[in-house]
């Protein structure tokens, strides 16, 4: 069982003992000391940490970067580096959502709509990056272009949804689980499986890994991409509508950090920038992280710039272990 | 000329093409008027595009430059207190020295500087949050003279399009005259080749990257001291600006190719565009959509553009790299 996974997150490379140390060290045990230290100094220092509504409160905001980072993490595991247009595709699908469910859509169908067409634009995106375009340029002009037919279709003003039954779907909760912490956990599960044991999930890792081995196995790095950055938007846009059925109303200014939460989600999560490895599951841990910090600090008073600059510093050194450890397994 | 037009056509006929079309939409836009405003919004645009562009042009992209930029406005008024040339000289220098280490971090691990680049742009991000405290911060009344001295024009030169006029000279002069302009194309065309060639990467991209910064909080500062506010949010539309400018411009993310004009011609284009939509009394974001198609046209265009020229037997093959020329 051990094996297996281990293969599979080193898909080519002929897992050495040292290289698969390596690859061991990396990622999860960063993530795991952080979150062992962050738990450890939160618990002792900070009142009202270790309570069910702060674990409950922590999962909910960890839950919408999450569910967009479960996406991200399958155009980071592709070699596409990560995507700019999480935060543009995010305010379009809650414009999509509102407009169609003001329009008295019924919410099955506007929930399909919606995603289809984020998954649509993502999979455009995707031929772009397909073409060899560079990812992060392409995502940077997409968003910008999807942000301004968002404003276009708004002409600025919020979409405010009346419907009962979409505004249900941000807004209940199993057992007193919201729904949108149910999203996030099942499809961090759903995904990360889909990724170790699903042929086509294990390929992706592979198109990371070496583009040319992947030819050769039949598989077309192009179509890849356009699957990788679909999926991305997929999830941005699901993300989207649990957001904005729980507001209860979308405009353009709904997501203003979602992007670069969602990068730090997944570069904290351990998957390393050069593609190949890493799980779906290190990036919905990454979001659990970042919303872990973000909580200590807030509990203890620190302002939302000061977070801003800890997950920057965070990003940087996921970056630098990512780096280090590519660094050492090619000289090993 | 015919090398003029060759180097820089496609750019001359986009500036025409808006230029009148706009003429035709707008009896405003034809106002000589707006040269002045044209001419300082290029500069705040052009000083961070022009940043931008050297990285571009080296092989690398500098993504930190609109948090930088952000950071040297709330430093600037920050500082404004100690005098104007403190509040523009000091968050230039360490925007500077900053840029410095990222271009170091990577020569010297080889990391892709869109990563390297893209954790300043967070982390900076929120560090103009924490010096400016979450809100726009203002410059005090007696302070306001720095911004009255910098309001002044001559004709259609203001100070910030005169800082964007030295800048675009003086960059132009290292590229053209300098090693260190030969160096930065050699590395930008071919890492592995230029190493070969005995050209050390490190230096070229310490300089390059410290610039790029430099002039980013140059413009920051500028903008800021001039209209007397700096917000910490600010700036989100110049990431996307200033690489459509730079790729507009004839620049090639590969490396190598192009020069400060391309960048000029580049911001111009996306400046007429702005300012003809604003008086066409269209919103903002129709800008902003045409940018980003703009940006990914161009794109396109790079992929195939040799391709299809050669299809119609339009073009000439390819040129050696800039480096060979001249």
């Amino acid at each position: 069982m051990t094996a297996q996974v281990d293969e599979s997150s080193t898909p080519v490379s002929a897992a050495s003992g040292p290289e698969r140390l390596a690859a061991l060290r990396s990622g999860p045990v960063l993530l795991v000391s952080v979150v062992v230290v962050a738990l450890v100094v939160a618990g002792l220092r900070t009142p009202h940490f270790f309570t069910w509504d702060n674990a409950q409160t922590i999962l909910r905001a960890a839950a919408i970067v999450g569910i967009a980072a479960v996406g991200m993490s399958f155009v980071t595991i592709t070699g596409n580096f990560i995507s700019l247009a999480t935060g543009g595709t995010a305010v379009l699908a809650a414009v999509v959502f509102g407009l169609l469910s003001q329009h008295g859509m019924p919410v099955v169908p506007t929930v399909l709509c919606t995603l289809a067409v984020a998954a649509v634009l993502g999979g455009v995106q995707g031929v772009f990056v397909g073409l060899g375009f560079n990812p992060i340029i392409t995502t940077l002009g997409a968003g910008g272009i999807l942000m301004g037919v968002a404003s276009w279709m708004t002409n600025l003003h919020s979409v405010v949804i009346h419907d009962s039954a979409a505004l249900s779907i941000g807004r209940s909760a199993v057992a007193g689980v919201p729904s949108a912490t149910i999203v996030f956990v099942a499809l961090a599960v759903i995904g990360t499986i889909f990724r170790l044991k699903h042929r086509y999930g294990r390929l992706m890792a592979l198109v990371g890994t070496s583009k040319p081995a992947a030819e050769a196995t039949g598989l077309r790095p192009a179509r890849v991409a356009i699957v990788a950055f679909g999926l991305a938007s997929l999830c941005a846009a699901l993300a989207s509508v649990l957001q904005t059925s729980q507001f209860g109303q979308a405009n353009t200014q709904s997501f203003p950090s979602l992007t670069f939460d969602v990068i730090a989600a997944v570069l904290v999560g351990g998957i390393p920038v050069a593609g190949g490895r890493g799980t779906p599951a290190g990036a919905a841990l990454g979001a659990v992280v970042i919303a872990l910090i973000s909580n200590i600090m807030l509990l203890h008073g620190y302002s939302f710039g000061t977070r801003t600059f800890v997950q920057g510093v965070l990003v940087a050194v996921a970056i630098a272990v990512s780096v280090s450890a590519l660094r050492a397994r090619r000289s090993s | 000329m015919r090398r003029l037009l060759h180097t820089y056509g496609t750019q001359l006929v986009l500036v025409l093409v808006v230029v009148s079309a706009f003429s035709v939409m707008s009896p405003q836009f034809r106002s000589f008027n707006n040269v002045v405003p044209l001419a300082d919004g290029v500069s705040l645009l052009g000083l961070v595009a022009l940043g931008v562009g050297l990285s571009v042009l080296v092989g690398e992209a500098d993504l930190s430059v609109a948090a930088m930029a952000v950071i040297g406005g709330v430093l600037a008024i920050r500082l404004a207190p100690l005098g104007g040339l403190p509040a523009l000289v000091v968050p230039v220098a360490l925007a500077c020295l900053y840029g410095a280490v990222q271009g170091w971090i990577v020569a010297r691990f080889e990391v892709s500087s869109l990563l390297v680049t893209l954790a300043s742009l967070i982390g900076l991000g929120g560090l103009a949050q924490i010096l400016a405290h979450q809100e726009t911060i203002l410059l005090s009344d007696h302070d306001l003279g720095i911004a009255d001295s910098l309001s002044v024009s001559w004709w259609a030169l203001t100070p910030l399009s005169g800082a964007m006029l030295v800048a675009c000279v003086g960059v132009g002069l290292l590229l053209a005259f300098t090693r260190f302009g030969s160096s930065l194309r050699a590395v930008g065309g071919g890492r592995a080749e230029s190493r070969a060639a005995g050209i050390r990467p490190m230096p070229v991209m310490t300089s390059v990257f410290a610039l790029s910064a430099g002039l980013s909080a140059l413009a920051g500062a500028l903008v800021a001291l001039r209209s007397g506010a700096a917000a910490p949010d600010g700036y989100a539309d110049t990431l996307l600006t200033a690489f459509a400018a730079v790729l507009i411009g004839g620049l090639e993310l590969t490396g190598g190719r192009g020069n400060v004009m391309h960048v000029v011609l580049g911001c111009l284009v996306l400046r007429l565009l702005a300012m003809g939509t604003a008086m066409i009394g269209a919103p903002d974001y129709v800008g902003d959509i045409m940018t980003g198609t703009l940006l990914l046209s161009v794109l396109v265009l790079q992929r195939f553009g040799s391709a299809l020229l050669r299809l119609t037997g339009a073009g000439r093959p390819r040129q050696a790299p800039l480096g060979a020329q001249g």
